[in-house]
């Protein structure tokens, strides 16, 4: 039951690091590795506004939000000169993550952030036999709203409407007179802010480090692939999942723990080589 | 518009490649002699004190970038207060290179050293830090015969019959022993839980301390590997056995501080016995929740030393801030080996410098220390306890003190 | 359509390149032509790779796997089992990058497009994970295999920096030219078929997923072959040559270079593993800025990476010349340069 509860609570950071990604490379059709890099630079905002300016934490998670969907306006206007070449989208990313990655060491110190002291978020409850710490809690509270509105906006508002439509056929919603470009912009904003969210609420149990533009990367893909791309309920399921299996095997076979993600994503594939949700990506 | 700046970007950036690579040996003896110089004119002016009588150039082989690319500079501040100190009198002569260790690709890592070695003319090499590079490195400088100074710890199997590593300040295999001594003999556990990254390091340092642990009575009832790439600690935390006495612990600052929260969150109380402790600035991050655990140091700014008291007020006066482990075992390493260069009467060859430093009394920042003949240091531990200072900071209060702990007996 | 075995320039240049190599420890230090090993090794990978990537149009991000399994079968028979002959450790490094490949392929095949590009990244980096945690692929106290010797040949003799990277210039050269042969069989023909329209091929009886498979396990066997060489030459091999970020790096070879083009992944490969280390001499903490920023550029100012760029330029200077050739060389380059 610990173990479970431990899943979860691992699956909802997961969740955290992997909707934005989902939305992009879902919505988009682009390629954005670098979101690895733009949750870091968010965990990075989340400790100099929390920690080193001892601003209050929701301050902290908002403004480490903003200044990702900044940074998301920067990406798009980079991403949007590469349309539909992965070739170049790929080369861009990885350019992005060794500059993003230098200049975080060269303003932050390449030393690690240790997890962001909070307070009031401090202890654990205790239910029968499982203790959740505090931190987790606020973790899937946040992550179950941000899974929340990514939901509303996608499914149940015109926007949601127009960029669901262009995922199917682009030129056809351009027809439309509609203007995709402003869309494209949003879409980049939500998905780096979402990042950056979820760095400043991962830096609650991760801190901030300058290995994580690659190990949060690493981590949001393979729940991509396991939950498909561009459906909220599918990276939901597919973050909870993982991190359940991740608690499980950690416990159960710890000499090959790190192996069983990735081996249960193999075995989704064979059975549903579009992910749980089954939406073929572009 | 765009296009064009950065066309031109690409083309100052190609010019700037061009110029490191076409000119090759030109560019690179340049920048030696430029680093060099930095380092050697107190040597140089201070020829009419005492004449020079050797010359060595040594290369630092140590991370500049990626995860642990504060250790360049860090042991680079090091080496220049050594050589600093010494270079007015000692009468040898050191030129220093650097090169970046790559901390995720090793054989990128002996491409940059044979370049160090073979253009550049390195005859000492201080670093490698990474067990994976050590490993790369290990069979190249035994083949070149090229001595070289681990200063934050090896495998044994480096040094002696099994390479030309000179491995300060002790085995990985036998630091941690008397962490595992004082639990058992002082503390008086009898039953302990570990936790320690799944690789070489951690299951060697964590052995050496499970091994003197039961060799003193006491019981191993759980222990748990955490694979690399993991990054969330909730899981160790949770499945700590609670009929152990202790928790015996080793992680990187970053993860050992996430556990620790974790660990609290939770609510076990059960004592640690951390390897290393926490080093700064992180432990100050996480001091309150360590306030009176056990650890291990290897060093530690608060030794009451005459060396270290020196060392700790010149680097404050120099850099304004307390010297870490990774600073103050390159200062030492740096001034070991123009002692032993002294001694050799200018030779570097593995087997002069060993037969220079056998049994050489060192006189170090944490304490005496010793070279066996297969050039492993022998040298102090540091049982600490965690504490707050009268100025609100978080210290590692140095308890009881192991001597002669490091070099295979 | 081009006319065969009439010399080109291309074909030229890249004599005279082999040639400069071949008598370049002639003028390179020994730690020089080292990197100059290192970088034809890289290169070699690179082209490898590109069999799948730009010719299948099957973008793969983990090639490195394939090529770890190369590398660490050499290291665990000449460490292990003391088989130090280069062929049979070539010959077995490349069959077990054929079955490697071949499981790598049927997994990843079930993707496309994008979604081909994650599950060959999350697969290659499960390889890693089980290089990293499972004993059988480590040395006694150590997270790699290490202590591998250079091959014996079967001729006797002591090898120095310059005839290592004489004899893997020959390799690469050899394995070049099969992947030349190869793209440009009929199975070459169809390959890049299968990647421009699949439907059509499909439409006149090609069963494109062979192909595809194909494609990848030449990639892998050729891969393992570069792989088994970087062992030799490194003389160790860990987790992280097998992991995320290796693979990666060779993605950004071939695309530097040129994806799908005859020579653009092989100097992409080389120049990339030049521009890594002396990015470091010019400035170690900031190298990765610097190597970033021309990954950057390159993506943006340079469509088709420097293959691209060079069709470019020749296609303008050819335009004074006769339109009608400037055409001609247009819609090669269309032909030659699909993109997946």
């Amino acid at each position: 039951m610990q173990t479970f509860s431990n899943g979860i609570a691992v699956g909802a950071v997961l969740f955290l690091m992997a909707s934005g990604l989902s939305l992009l490379i879902g919505a988009m059709g682009v390629l954005d590795l670098a979101h690895g890099a733009v949750y870091m630079v968010g965990a990075y905002l989340g400790w100099t506004l929390a920690i080193g300016l001892g601003q209050p934490y929701p301050v902290a998670v908002i403004g480490a939000g903003v200044g990702a969907g900044l940074l998301g306006v920067v990406l798009e206007r980079l991403f949007r000169r590469v349309p539909g070449m992965p070739d170049e989208q790929i080369l861009l990313s990885f350019g992005l993550i060794y500059v993003i990655t230098n200049v975080v060491q060269w303003v932050w110190s390449p030393i690690a952030k240790s997890p962001f002291d909070v307070s009031w978020l401090e202890g654990s409850v205790h239910v029968a036999s499982v203790a959740i710490p505090n931190v987790r809690l606020a973790i899937a509270v946040v992550g179950f709203a941000v899974a929340l509105v990514l939901w509303y906006v996608q499914e149940r508002t015109r926007t949601g409407a127009i960029v669901r439509a262009g995922m199917d056929d682009a030129n056809m919603v351009r027809a439309l007179g509609i203007h995709l470009d402003w869309v494209v912009v949003g879409v980049f904003v939500l998905g780096s802010a979402v990042a950056g969210i979820a760095g400043a609420m991962g830096g609650l149990v991760l801190g901030a480090s300058s290995a994580q533009a690659i190990d949060v990367l690493l981590l949001a893909l393979v729940i991509v692939v396991v939950g498909g791309v561009g459906s909220v309920v599918g990276t939901f399921a597919a973050s909870m999942l993982i991190g359940v299996l991740d608690a499980f095997s950690r416990s159960l076979v710890p000499g090959m723990s790190s192996v069983a993600i990735y081996a249960l994503m193999a075995l989704v594939l064979v059975v549903r080589p579009t992910g749980l949700s089954g939406r073929l990506a572009r | 518009m765009k296009v064009k700046v950065l066309v031109a970007a690409i083309g100052v950036l190609a010019v700037m490649v061009l110029v490191g690579c076409g000119g090759g040996e030109t560019s690179t003896t340049a920048s030696t002699a430029a680093s060099g110089s930095t380092e050697t004119t107190a040597a140089e002016t201070a020829t009419s004190a005492q004449p020079t009588k050797a010359s060595i150039t040594v290369g630092v082989l140590v991370p500049q970038t990626g995860f642990a690319a504060n250790y360049g500079p860090e042991a680079q501040q090091g080496i220049d207060m050594a050589l600093a100190e010494m270079g007015v009198d000692s009468g040898v002569e050191v030129k220093i290179i650097t090169a970046d260790e790559d901390v995720l690709d090793a054989s990128n890592t002996l491409e940059r050293l044979k370049k160090m070695v073979e253009t550049d003319g390195a005859q000492i090499v201080i670093g490698p830090v990474f067990g994976s590079s050590q490993q790369a490195v290990a069979p190249y400088l035994t083949q070149a015969k090229i001595p070289w100074f681990s200063f934050l710890g090896a495998s044994k199997d480096l040094a002696g019959s099994g390479g030309t590593a000179f491995v300060w300040p002790g085995a990985d295999q036998l630091t941690a022993g008397p962490l595992g001594d004082y639990a058992a003999k002082t503390l008086g556990y009898k039953k302990i839980a570990t936790l320690a990254p799944d690789y070489a390091y951690g299951h060697d340092s964590i052995t050496g301390a499970t091994d003197t642990f039961t060799a003193a009575g006491g019981k191993v009832i759980q222990q748990q590997w955490v694979p690399l790439g993991t990054t969330d600690m909730l899981q160790y935390a949770t499945k700590i056995d609670k009929n152990a006495d202790a928790l015996l612990m080793w992680l990187v600052p970053s993860d050992a501080a996430s556990f620790v929260k974790e660990y609290r969150n939770l609510g076990v109380k059960i004592p640690l016995l951390m390897f290393l402790g926490i080093f700064d600035p992180t432990f100050q991050e996480v001091g309150d929740l360590l306030v009176g655990e056990i650890g291990l140091n290897e060093y530690n700014p608060n030794l009451d030393n005459a060396r270290n008291t020196a060392f700790v007020q010149s680097y404050k006066a120099k850099y304004n801030a307390i010297p870490n482990q990774t600073t103050a075992f390159a200062y030492t390493v740096m001034e070991n080996i123009i002692q032993g260069v002294q001694k050799s009467g200018g030779k570097t060859s593995v087997e002069d410098l060993r037969a220079a430093m056998n049994g050489m009394a060192l006189d170090t920042v944490i304490g005496p220390a010793t070279y066996s003949p297969d050039g492993i240091a022998s040298s102090n531990r540091y049982i600490v306890k965690a504490a707050q200072a009268a100025d609100k900071t978080y210290i590692w209060d140095p308890i009881e003190t192991y001597e002669n702990v490091g070099a295979p007996k | 359509m081009r006319v065969p075995w009439r010399i080109r320039p291309s074909s030229g240049l890249a004599v005279g390149a082999v040639a400069v190599l071949f008598l370049s420890p002639l003028f390179l230090s020994t730690s020089q032509q080292s990197l100059v090993t290192r970088a034809l090794i890289f290169a070699l990978m690179a082209a490898s790779l590109d069999i799948a990537y730009g010719h299948g149009g099957l973008p793969s991000l983990g090639h490195s796997a394939l090529v770890g399994v190369g590398g660490y079968t050499v290291g665990i028979l000449m460490v292990r089992h003391g088989v130090d002959s280069f062929w049979l450790g070539a010959l077995a490094a490349m069959a077990l990058g054929v079955v490697a490949a071949a499981i790598f392929g049927l997994l990843a095949l079930r993707a496309k497009g994008i979604y081909f590009i994650l599950v060959t990244f999350t697969l290659g980096q499960m390889i890693s994970n089980l290089a990293q945690q499972w004993k059988f692929l480590k040395s006694t106290g150590v997270d790699a295999i290490v202590g591998i010797g250079m091959p014996s040949i079967g001729l006797s003799f002591e090898w120095s920096s310059a005839s290592f990277l004489r004899f893997v210039l020959v390799v690469t050269v050899v394995a070049m030219l099969v992947i030349m042969q190869i793209l440009r069989s009929p199975f070459g023909l169809a390959l890049r078929g299968v990647r421009d329209n699949e439907q059509r091929m499909e439409a006149l009886g090609y069963h494109a997923w062979w192909y595809k498979l194909a494609a990848i396990v030449v990639s892998g066997a050729l891969g393992a072959l570069a792989g088994a060489l970087f062992a030799y030459h490194s003389g160790i091999i860990t987790p992280t040559n097998v992991g995320v970020a290796a693979s990666g790096l060779l993605v950004l070879m071939v695309v530097f270079g040129g994806s799908g083009t005859t020579y653009g992944p092989v100097v992409g490969g080389f120049v990339i593993t030049i521009i890594g280390f002396y990015a470091s001499e010019l400035n170690k903490a900031r190298a990765p800025l610097i190597v970033g920023l021309v990954f950057i550029a390159t993506a943006l100012a340079l469509r088709g990476g420097l293959a691209g760029a060079v069709q470019r330029l020749v296609r303008r200077s050819r335009s004074g010349s006769t339109a009608r050739l400037a055409r001609a060389a247009a819609t090669v380059d269309e032909t030659e340069r699909g993109r997946p």
